[in-house]
């Protein structure tokens, strides 16, 4: 399941100024199609993903890990994902360490 | 337990060669008095280091309950790992210094090439080995030079990436 309007939101917070067309031709998605969706019309799978990879341009550091983790950890290996767990484990450690230390 | 940060190994090789004060440490590792001190907080709290005569000095006794498993494999491989990326990170392979440097070769090995390359391994691990670990009385524990050294092939690196 996944929110049209709750995506087309953050899209319009994001890049917020475009026109139609301007999106139109940066999804791929048909101009008229674009107006629908952004009038409450639910999207369809292949326009969620396009407009989710266009957000996800836009995020940087750890919001864009985030994001990143929340599209494709499915795809992940359970021992990479424990080898990356055990990784940002050590890493939280070392940075506890030198915020309260200093460096 | 787990396993050991580097940080917390720097910290250990600096007390294995006698008790000594913050400021010391802070000194002889060249880490800001502040990182220091939150650094023996933690290992304190673990029981690893104790506090006596205004020095800390390593807590052997329950040191050597962590030490098996500070030595298993997996342990030693993610402190390798973060040597590693801190040798990465601080992009030696493009500003090599006389001190620090990565160097990686991708070459085919006849068999003639490879008994070759072995016997010069061998001399460099003899001489590595014949060079002290522990520091001479000036010489300070920032100042340990850490060597890599290994190889493998295309194949075994390709199957370790797939099979993730």
């Amino acid at each position: 399941m996944f929110s049209s309007q709750k995506i087309v939101n953050d899209f319009k917070d994001e890049y917020s100024g475009l026109s139609y067309r301007e999106i139109a031709a940066m999804t791929g998605i048909q101009m008229t199609r674009v107006f629908r969706i952004f009038n409450q019309q639910e999207m369809r799978v292949s326009e969620y993903e396009r407009f989710k990879q266009l957000l996800l341009q836009k995020k940087t550091g750890a919001a864009r890990l985030l994001e990143l983790l929340n599209q494709y950890a499915i795809f992940l290996s359970p021992s990479f994902t424990r080898r990356m767990e055990r990784y940002l484990e050590r890493e939280i450690k070392i940075a506890d360490l030198t915020k309260k230390g200093g460096r | 337990m787990g396993s050991l940060l580097f940080l917390e190994r720097a910290l250990l090789e600096s007390l294995s060669t006698g008790a000594k004060s913050a400021r010391e440490m802070s000194m002889d590792l060249n880490f800001s008095l502040p990182l220091v001190n939150s650094i023996l907080f933690n290992m304190t709290k673990k029981n690893m280091v104790k506090f006596m005569g205004e020095k800390y000095l390593i807590n052997r006794e329950s040191l050597s309950h962590c030490l098996n498993e500070w030595n298993q494999p997996e342990s030693l491989s993610w402190e390798a790992r973060e040597i590693l990326d801190g040798m990465v990170d601080h992009n030696p392979m493009n500003f090599p210094s006389e001190t620090s440097f990565l160097k990686l070769r991708k070459i085919y090995f006849t068999d003639r090439d490879l008994a070759l390359f072995k016997a010069q391994l061998v001399n460099l691990e003899k001489f590595l080995e014949s060079l002290p670990a522990k520091p001479r009385r000036s010489e300070k524990t920032c100042d340990k030079t850490i060597f890599f050294w290994g190889m493998t092939n295309y194949k075994t690196v390709l199957k370790s990436i797939l099979i993730r």
